[in-house]
């Protein structure tokens, strides 16, 4: 299933794009989402941030899921 | 009761079914709280005061800056260098004279957080940094009052409301102050002028909505604006009880440290006691960017901004005695941080909440 992944704020920033595509099995049980992005793109390591998917904040993608959206959102403090 | 005029002012409220006169004489009769007189705060404070609510408190302590008139527009040029809130106040007198102003100089602080916080129906975080927002967050959790949250990036905002009817705090969407090293300052961001005018303006309609009990507040949502693509989304906040009760020291609230906390330790001085040691510098360092105001003539021996210190640090001499300082006493902390970390220097000296306590008539 491939999903769409919005980056906001500074992760945007720093992976020089504001969303890409990603493909999710979750037939075989949970997928770790913050292991999963954090695999690919180490420099989240270093940011704070939620993640959100289908709008709601979890961390945890369950199996067997109908996935429309996943958000990565850090925090801003500009004002 | 609403006199003849207000009756007039208010006139297109009066007849929208929503508010009418009961939900007039509720905002009448609220207070709210708007703290930083920014890109934020401007038009909080403009719809705020043009809708009639009856009291309205504001909480800066900066001055205006050239910077500043690309989006805070409740300020001109003949406001620079005067207060943001003497020159907010003057100008919303002018739009509504039946607004009670109250207006606090000292900004927040955590010492007198809890008190101005208790002292309103509805607090605003019109402000620019983690720290003070984790402060405003902590002292509405306390006194139980609702905290209408605005903050920019760039192009994209979020809004939201906390703390409202038992909802979700700040701290259940992001538990810690960030590693200042993983977040960017505003002055080296930029922000597009226009942005916080919408985010602003989202913030004072959650506060109408809340005081006049209509609508649906962003109540436990985190809305997110894109200016570049107009994208609006909304994404759903869980309490979650244990990251409030685990990191809000409610008794002792004062001893709470609402600095950066992952930074490590570096010497740190005072502006008063720098005042009396300043010839024992032999360099001081200002990282602040080029436009930054106030300049103090013959302070600073040089000027690196944050931004540059990775390619000049060889400025800076390891062996002289160094004060570094910035506007508010973070990013000269990063910098030593760097500077210590990477270069391995020593002899430096953090200017303890920044520029912004200097006496600047001191140098006249």
């Amino acid at each position: 299933m491939k999903v769409e992944t919005h980056y906001y704020g500074m992760i945007s920033d720093r992976l020089e794009r504001s969303s890409e595509l990603h493909t999710f099995e979750t037939e075989g049980g949970t997928v770790n989402l913050r292991d999963y992005f954090e695999t690919r793109h180490p420099e989240l390591k270093e940011i704070n941030y939620k993640i959100a998917v289908n709008h709601e904040i979890t961390d945890i993608l369950p199996a067997n899921t109908e996935i429309n959206e996943i958000a990565l959102l850090p925090p801003f403090a500009g004002g | 009761m609403l006199s003849p005029e207000e009756h007039e002012i208010y006139s297109r409220h009066l007849i929208l079914e929503k508010i009418g006169l009961s939900g007039q004489l509720k905002l009448k009769n609220s207070s709210v709280l708007i703290i930083g007189a920014g890109g934020l705060g401007c038009p909080v404070l403009q719809y705020l005061s043009a809708a009639g609510v009856g009291t309205i408190g504001i909480a800066d302590h900066d001055t205006v800056e050239k910077t500043n008139l690309q989006r805070q527009v409740l300020f001109g040029h003949s406001s620079l260098g005067k207060l943001k809130v003497d020159v907010a106040k003057k100008r919303l007198k002018d739009l509504n004279p039946f607004v009670n102003f109250k207006t606090f100089a000292d900004g927040i602080t955590i010492g007198n957080a809890i008190d101005l916080v208790s002292a309103f129906d509805i607090i605003v975080d019109c402000t620019d940094n983690f720290e003070t927002r984790y402060l405003i967050n902590d002292a509405c959790f306390i006194q139980n009052k609702p905290l209408v949250y605005g903050a920019i990036h760039k192009f994209e905002g979020q809004v939201s409301v906390f703390n409202l009817n038992n909802g979700p705090t700040y701290r259940c969407l992001y538990p810690d102050l960030p590693d200042p090293k993983s977040v960017s300052n505003c002055a080296d961001t930029g922000v597009i002028g226009i942005l916080p005018g919408i985010i602003g303006t989202f913030q004072a309609n959650e506060v109408i909505k809340i005081i006049i009990k209509i609508g649906t507040p962003l109540n436990g949502k985190l809305h997110v604006f894109n200016a570049l693509n107009n994208q609006s989304n909304s994404y759903t906040i869980p309490k979650v009880e244990h990251e409030i009760y685990e990191r809000i020291k409610i008794n002792g609230f004062d001893q709470n440290d609402y600095q950066f906390q992952c930074l490590t330790p570096v010497l740190e001085i005072d502006v008063e006691a720098f005042l009396e040691s300043k010839n024992s510098f032999e360099q001081i360092i200002d990282v602040r960017e080029y436009n930054e105001y106030p300049i103090i003539e013959g302070l600073a021996s040089n000027v690196i901004p944050m931004g540059e210190l990775h390619v000049r640090f060889g400025e800076i001499d390891p062996d002289k005695n160094t004060l570094i300082f910035c506007k508010r006493g973070i990013r000269s902390q990063m910098a030593i941080d760097f500077l210590k970390e990477q270069y391995n220097y020593k002899n430096l000296t953090n200017l303890k909440g920044g520029i912004t306590f200097y006496p600047f008539e001191q140098e006249k």
